[in-house]
């Protein structure tokens, strides 16, 4: 155990979100080209597996590409097989007796100190991010951030609920004890779209719980989540704590998921992949001794209403980013826009103007507002709905990518008009920069159509009525509902982000809520009379704030 | 850059700049400050001859305003309606709108204000009183946009101005528009902007004899945020580069026609930028030593001054001349708000007697590089006109180096006070339609509302001429 640990850690001040970087500044900018430079003068970096501190190299190898620039290899990567899922279960396994007795402080000192390292290396992660999943600057400098958030603002909650807590205390004869315990090995499967922050968020939230954690990254990025690992180990996290298992999902994914000792699976990621983890849990096999745990976030059709009464100037800026940010490649993008008879035209019109104006490029270069898809996958199957789009639909706009399409993964940003909300382009989730248009006879009819998908994330209002906003706090079914501003970019502790219905099951990350999803809670009852002698100290133990 | 396609300027470019004023050694201060103190009561004198009639319609809005300072609620109430007013096309909406912005809960921020009961009465009340009240709405609101907006055609712009040259004042016309977010709608800017540089001038017709000196007589401020789809920051040369491509047709009419272009200074996060594309420009040989442009300065940025001192180095280095026009800032409440939303430092001054001294200071730097900068010194606040009045007196800058500034609708009796005693003021007048227009008048409201306004202060609240002259950089 490293020093750090033994030394009493200084109590944690109020927690404040990480600022975004200044771009208007030219020192800001400076740093952050030369990060790029710096991050690809390391290409390829080589990724091993690490199990219990070892770092492992296998046969085979995954490339991780530049999505943009294909030929660039970012790194390369080991790939687990379902043994190295078993050892490293086992040496979690070993690890967590000592790791959930630790004390909250110190297990989220670990993560203070990562999130300090992380802070003063964060144009350098941000370029990774950059490379390997072509994040434009901002985006990928919020990718950073919203790491280094999820530290502090775990670290703070753990220790807030790690305070024992007494029920009932004014009772003299009874003492009831309730206390939070870490659950076990935690199976944590990373998307890669935001390829730091969201497995940082669930394996840090799993680590300061005192779980013991096997993370698997999104094939397409590994090299931005290896980075974050050995970043953690350098913090002082015990090596049975974490341990990093790049591969295919079909092998070392499946052979975490059935695992008889693995307690609990997090992931972010696709809607058939999640529930077909949802059902591989609730298989209980031999040698188990518990019902798995299962968090998942999957995605989205979010839709944004924009009535009669809205600030066009603001709403149409705010649809075009949410649409078309990071390539409509985050589970809050908007998908749908839902326009009021009163302003279709103008926004129609404006919306169409404004994604011909949209830039498109390498994200690497600051100007560029749309980027490439993350893969071919995801490049063919954007392109299936462009053409669904132009053979059934009325295009509004369809980008011009030709320049970038033998270079990188890049989809042209479109925008199509549908009539029915029954549409395929109206109710499938596309994951790509793909804005479909509907028009609404009023708000109640818009309201309707919001709420016309299986899914429920993120949704949005910009309207200028209180009346409506009133009632779209209450009936537009969204986890996470945005008035007057954009729908994406929620922030850790001001926005808790999360869906429900077929958007995931789980508590809203970065919120009160999301900790105890890997905790158990325990209470010890016990008779503190006899023969009438009871305790007479009154407790000082404090009531417990929610 | 094909140096046959660079059209000749009828005005011609003074190539060399004055030489720097070989002034006084900067006066001691009691001696500028009783100057300054003197040049106020001074105005203050001649401010009570050009007071609005009490039954004028200026005097009805400044009843208006009154009412809107006295009730925080109100105010917040009103802001939030006069900011939606412009989208509610029809009078159903417009009543259902009036009546929600008056009762309902969420926008009760600061607890209610003395006309809340009375204002949720009449909000709830009988549809004729409703009718009432969405009618004086109606006229209130067009009133107030038509106060501090003066046409939305050219033409109409054109009588008004006309009829501020004949009551000696100088204007600067500045285009109300969308936000854009499109290179169609930058080229429709840029298209209007064109139109009001060439064209203006011949609707505006003879100009009338006797007018002050003080450059070119059609003077359009332009924003450049509104000359390409994406005004990045983190992009400044491919920003500077699709600015200055629809910039250049614009300052090329200027010169030929003799007009000036003012490049107003927006949010603080495009300063620099706005500055930088600015100097690229005169970079280009075509515009090297162009006289007739000018620029902002914004005086409640914590860092106006070291700012202002690099700006005045780099036109040094050019030695081009330029006008900058002394601002406080007119986006003070925003960039509070969105600087603490990031986490960034707040990059205005949060104490208003500390903005005064700090637009002072600029002042002083200002007037000590008259040689090559004109200064116009925008500002409603009499302290602070009188010190530059002084500043100007001590370094004894030239008569044609100097200009006041005030915005349309705004501070009448102090803009009549001061073209009585004689010296150049310009209107800053905006004019377009009143739908985009509703943010540049809820800035407006806002300033003529707020706490800390010197036209609040000293008309509504009847603050002493004493206080109101002291020197800020004093302690309270």
């Amino acid at each position: 155990m490293s020093t750090m640990l033994d030394a009493t850690p200084a109590p944690l001040g109020e927690f404040r979100n990480q600022p975004p970087t200044d771009f208007s500044k030219r020192e800001s900018r400076e740093s952050f080209k030369a990060a790029l430079a710096q991050a690809r003068a390391k290409f390829p970096v080589a990724v091993p597996l690490v199990i219990d501190g070892q770092r492992i190299e296998t046969a085979e190898k995954i490339d991780s590409v530049n999505p943009a620039q294909f030929t660039e290899v970012v790194g390369t990567s080991a790939s687990a097989s379902a043994a190295h899922v078993d050892q490293a279960v086992l040496a979690a396994r070993a690890a967590f007796r000592s790791w959930s007795r630790t004390e909250p402080e110190e297990r989220a000192g670990v993560l203070i100190a990562a999130a300090n390292l992380l802070k003063a290396r964060k144009h350098f992660f941000a370029a990774i991010a950059v490379l390997e999943s072509g994040k434009a600057w901002r985006e990928a400098d919020a990718d950073v951030d919203e790491a280094i958030d999820f530290l502090e603002f775990y670290a703070r909650e753990m220790v807030r609920i790690g305070q024992p807590r007494r029920l009932q205390h004014y009772l003299l004869g009874e003492r009831n004890d309730l206390t939070y315990h870490a659950l076990g090995v935690v199976g944590v499967i990373g998307p890669w779209n935001f390829p730091l922050a969201i497995p940082v968020g669930m394996a840090a939230a799993a680590i300061v719980a005192g779980n013991t954690v096997i993370l698997k990254p999104a094939e397409q990025t590994p090299v931005i989540t290896s980075l974050w690992v050995d970043l953690m180990l350098e913090a002082g996290l015990p090596p049975g704590v974490l341990h990093y298992l790049p591969g295919r999902g079909e092998v070392c994914g499946a052979r975490l998921v059935q695992h008889p000792d693995v307690n609990m699976i997090v992931f972010t990621g696709s809607r058939e992949v999640g529930l077909h983890i949802i059902r591989e849990a609730a298989t209980v096999r031999d040698g188990q001794h518990f019902v798995k745990r299962v968090v998942t976030e999957m995605g989205g059709k979010n839709a944004l209403i924009v009535d009669g009464s809205a600030d066009v100037d603001a709403a149409v800026p705010d649809v075009l980013y949410s649409a078309f940010g990071f390539s409509g490649q985050k589970c809050s993008a908007c998908s749908r826009v839902i326009l009021l008879e009163e302003v279709y035209d103008e926004v129609v019109t404006r919306l169409k103007e404004g994604a011909h104006s949209l830039k498109i490029g390498l994200p690497e270069h600051p100007a560029t507002q749309v980027g490439p898809v993350i893969d071919a996958d995801a490049a063919a199957k954007v392109r299936r709905y462009v053409e669904l789009g132009r053979s059934q639909a009325k295009p509004i706009h369809i980008g011009d990518v030709s320049k970038y399409v033998g270079e990188g993964f890049f989809v042209p940003p479109s925008i199509f008009t549908v009539d029915s909300a029954r549409h395929a382009l109206a109710q499938e989730e596309i994951f790509g920069p793909v804005l479909t248009v509907l028009r609404a006879k009023d708000f109640d009819e818009a309201l309707e159509i919001a709420n016309s998908t299986p899914y429920a994330l993120t949704g949005g209002v910009h309207s200028r009525t209180p009346s409506n906003l009133r009632r779209a706090r209450e009936e537009f079914q969204a986890g996470n509902l945005y008035l007057n501003r954009t729908i994406t970019g929620a922030i850790v502790g001001r926005q808790p982000f999360g869906g429900y219905r077929l958007s995931g099951i789980g508590s809203k990350a970065g919120g009160p809520d999301y900790l105890r999803q890997f905790l158990v809670a325990r209470v010890a009852t016990e008779n503190m009379m006899r023969n009438g002698v009871a305790s007479l100290t009154e407790s000082a133990v404090q009531t417990w704030e929610d | 850059m094909t140096e046959a396609l660079v059209s000749r300027s009828v005005i011609p470019a003074q190539a060399a700049v004055r030489p720097r004023a070989a002034g006084p050694p900067p006066h001691e201060d009691h001696a500028l400050e009783s100057v300054t103190v003197e040049l106020g009561r001074a105005i203050f004198r001649e401010i009570p001859k050009h007071a609005p009639s009490k039954i004028s319609p200026a005097r009805l809005d400044d009843l208006m305003m009154q009412l809107l300072m006295r009730d925080e609620d109100l105010r917040y109430r009103m802001l939030r309606f006069v900011d939606v007013y412009p989208a509610l096309r029809t009078a159903k909406a417009l009543g259902e709108h009036l009546e929600e912005f008056l009762t309902s809960p969420e926008l009760a921020t600061v607890g209610p204000g003395p006309f809340t009961a009375l204002a949720q009465f009449l909000g709830r009340s009988r549809p004729a009183t409703r009718g009432a009240i969405r009618l004086a709405s109606r006229l209130g609101i067009s009133r107030m946009g038509r106060q501090f907006i003066a046409g939305n055609t050219p033409e109409e712009v054109a009588k008004k101005i006309r009829r501020m040259e004949r009551e000696g004042f100088l204007f600067s016309l500045d285009l109300l528009g969308e936000f854009v977010v499109s290179e169609s709608q930058a080229d429709h800017f840029a298209g209007r902007y064109l139109e009001m540089v060439e064209r203006f001038g011949s609707l505006l017709g003879t100009e009338p004899s006797g007018r002050t000196p003080a450059g070119p007589r059609v003077n359009i401020s332009i924003k450049l945020s509104s000359l390409t789809s994406k005004f990045e920051p983190m992009d400044p040369e491919g920003t500077s580069a699709a600015v200055r491509e629809r910039l250049r047709p614009l300052v090329r009419a200027a010169q030929r026609t003799g007009a000036f272009i003012n490049v107003d200074m927006e949010k603080y996060e495009y300063r620099d930028l706005t500055l930088q594309i600015l100097l690229d420009l005169l970079d280009e040989p075509e515009f090297r030593g162009f006289p007739h442009l000018g620029t902002v300065h914004q005086a409640y940025l914590k860092d106006a001054l070291p700012s202002l001192e690099w700006f005045l180095g780099e036109l040094r280095k050019r030695g081009q001349p330029l006008t900058i026009r002394l601002v406080k800032g007119a986006y003070w409440d925003s960039e509070q708000i969105w600087a603490r939303a990031k986490g960034w430092p707040i990059p205005v001054i949060m104490d208003k007697r500390e903005t005064d001294a700090s637009y002072e200071r600029c002042l002083r730097m200002l007037i000590e590089s008259n040689d090559i900068v004109r200064t116009a010194v925008a500002s409603h606040n009499v302290r602070s006109i009188a010190h530059a009045m002084a500043l100007a007196k001590a370094f004894k800058v030239p008569a044609d180096r100097f200009e006041y500034q005030m915005l349309y609708g705004m501070a009448g009796p102090i803009k009549d006070a001061l073209r009585a005693m004689g010296y150049p003021v310009r209107i800053y007048t905006p004019c377009g339609e009143l739908l985009p227009g509703m943010a540049y008048l809820v800035r407006r409201i806002l300033e003529n509302t707020s706490n800390e306004s010197f036209l609040r202060q000293r008309f509504a609240e009847g603050v002493s001429e004493e206080k109101l002259l002291s020197d800020p950089k004093s302690t309270r």
